[in-house]
């Protein structure tokens, strides 16, 4: 299994900014219907890391699946 | 994949815990259907544990979610898109529940280990990853746990052999896969092992 070196490179600049930021662990669910070569996976994660640490993001207003809600 | 066995233990204790509370403390506790809205509201108050959570809008990746543990004691989770309502509901789940199992032993940034051990440590059923990504699959196991328990699976499967698992997956609101796989034989074997007030006969002192 070979890791797309600018992917690996890619992850290793966005752990050191998500440690500065005060990140302690980092867990993923993965898909099961992913493309399992490890180059798109780890590419993936770093687009969905990238997205995080650049802002784009919204704030999550819930499922709004509560009795209350319903 | 191989598991400690404490550690599934203590997980799926988390879970029940939670279900425990969350009839006590949340309204309609005993539905069929957990809200995890209220789930995520019992974590912060019930267990005191803050928690954050974003979505993305990107789509079509190799993850549907991610978690952080910060260091101040936080969590944040991130949700990205085009998953449909069931999906949606366990991939929160599961996020939080990592929220509920976390322990210092999980914790990891090194992000292309991590990422390169599931790959080829999850298809592989005798093999041993470290806790970090053990953690992975405890979180899911406490998911379902809480949403779809051993002993609902217990008694829906005394009453057919072959349950409706499409009906089951809109009655408890979980993705149809995973109520197949927990529904499954072997998986109801392990889980056996692990209910609730096991019979402990082999454990009785003399």
């Amino acid at each position: 299994m070979e890791t797309d070196m600018n992917a690996k490179e890619r992850l290793q600049t966005l752990e050191a900014a998500l440690k500065q930021r005060g990140v302690v662990d980092v867990k993923f669910f993965f898909t099961t219907t992913a493309d399992g070569a490890l180059s798109t996976i780890t590419n993936d994660v770093a687009d969905a890391l990238d997205d995080v640490l650049a802002g784009r993001v919204e704030k999550f207003d819930g499922l709004n699946d509560s009795a209350l809600v319903a | 994949m191989r598991l400690l066995v404490q550690e599934i233990a203590r997980c799926l204790d988390c879970a029940r815990e939670l279900r425990e509370q969350y009839k006590l403390m949340c309204l309609r506790g005993d539905a069929t259907r957990k809200s995890i809205d209220q789930l995520k509201n019992l974590i912060e108050n019930y267990l005191g544990k803050a928690v954050s959570v974003h979505t993305l809008a990107r789509q079509r990746s190799s993850i549907k979610a991610f978690y952080f543990a910060m260091k101040d004691g936080t969590y944040e989770i991130y949700l990205l898109a085009g998953m449909g309502d069931e999906e949606k509901r366990f991939a929160y789940c599961k996020e939080l529940f990592h929220v509920v199992i976390d322990v210092e032993a999980y914790h990891n940034t090194n992000l292309h280990d991590h990422v390169y051990e599931v790959v080829a440590t999850f298809p592989v059923t005798d093999s041993t990853p470290s806790p970090s990504v053990q953690s992975e699959k405890l979180a899911e196991l406490a998911a379902m746990e809480f949403m779809f328990p051993y002993e609902d699976r217990q008694h829906i499967l005394e009453g057919t052999k072959n349950p409706d698992a499409a009906e089951i997956a809109s009655r408890y609101g979980v993705p149809q896969p995973y109520i197949e796989l927990y529904c499954s034989e072997g998986h109801m074997g392990f889980a056996h092992a692990f209910r609730a007030d096991p019979v402990t006969d082999a454990a009785q002192p003399s």
